[in-house]
């Protein structure tokens, strides 16, 4: 099996100062891997939304709760994993007939990344994402 | 992320830098106190780098509020990437009220002709 090109792992604390941090650490990865810049900007939403998920919902004893993020790149697939506290809360991008201000975090996720998993348990939920080099988003 | 209020005929929010979860409620929270008093609102991105689901909602919040109430809000984004999401979510597309463009001089005359 070939040995992952990157791999690298963080707790971080609950904070929304955070989000700077590991967007830094993914455009890095993807460079590192490289993704071109178009797919690195899709990727740092995705697990920007993900991670502030966690922050939100996956946080329940606020900003004194940890969350895992693990970033590794193997052959032409790079993929996130984010484990909090919590429990993953999508919400829908329309209340009734009316836009929401809402829910387009776990879209965009989805749009730009080529696999998104959800795996809850009673210690809190993982999201799994993967994208490849030759994945969707190519502009 | 950087935020500069310009007053006027036409208030005018104008943001640079990164928008997101974190510093969005900043640009919402001035969105809705814009809101109160006009009826006419540019929002310029043309310097933001970055925006995620955080900065759609602050829009989608502002074309609630000032274009669905007869009003009309244009954005101007210059960032390819930027542009790109706000496609994702639909925002590209035709929307009574609101203007999308690359443009700040056209963003001033749609909004000054309407």
């Amino acid at each position: 099996m070939q040995a992952p090109s990157y791999h690298k792992s963080w707790i971080f604390s609950a904070k929304g100062g955070c989000l700077n941090t590991v967007r830094a650490i993914t455009e890095e990865a993807g460079k590192v891997c490289g993704f071109s810049p178009s797919d690195i900007y899709g990727m740092k939403v995705a697990v920007s939304e993900a991670c502030a998920n966690a922050i939100e919902h996956g946080s329940p004893r606020g900003a004194s709760d940890t969350f895992e993020f693990e970033i590794t790149c193997s052959g032409d697939e790079l993929q996130i994993r984010i484990k909090d506290n919590g429990i993953f809360k999508p919400r829908s991008a329309t209340e009734g007939a009316h836009l929401s201000t809402r829910g387009r975090g776990i879209y965009l996720m989805m749009a730009l990344m080529d696999s998104v998993k959800l795996e809850e348990s009673e210690s809190g939920t993982m999201v799994l994402m993967t994208r490849k080099k030759s994945g969707k988003g190519e502009k | 992320m950087e935020l500069k209020v310009e007053q006027g005929k036409v208030p005018v929010i104008d943001v640079a830098g990164e928008i997101d979860h974190f510093v969005c409620q900043q640009l919402s929270d001035k969105i809705d106190e814009l809101a109160d008093h006009t009826k006419k609102l540019l929002l310029d991105f043309s310097e933001v780098s970055y925006l995620d689901s955080a900065g759609v909602a602050a829009v989608i919040s502002a074309i609630q509020q000032i274009s669905l109430t007869g009003g009309h809000v244009a954005l101007v984004v210059k960032h390819a990437d930027v542009m790109h999401i706000l496609d994702l979510v639909g925002l590209t597309s035709n929307i009574e009220g609101f203007t999308l463009t690359q443009d700040r001089g056209e963003a001033q005359k749609r909004l000054e002709e309407d």
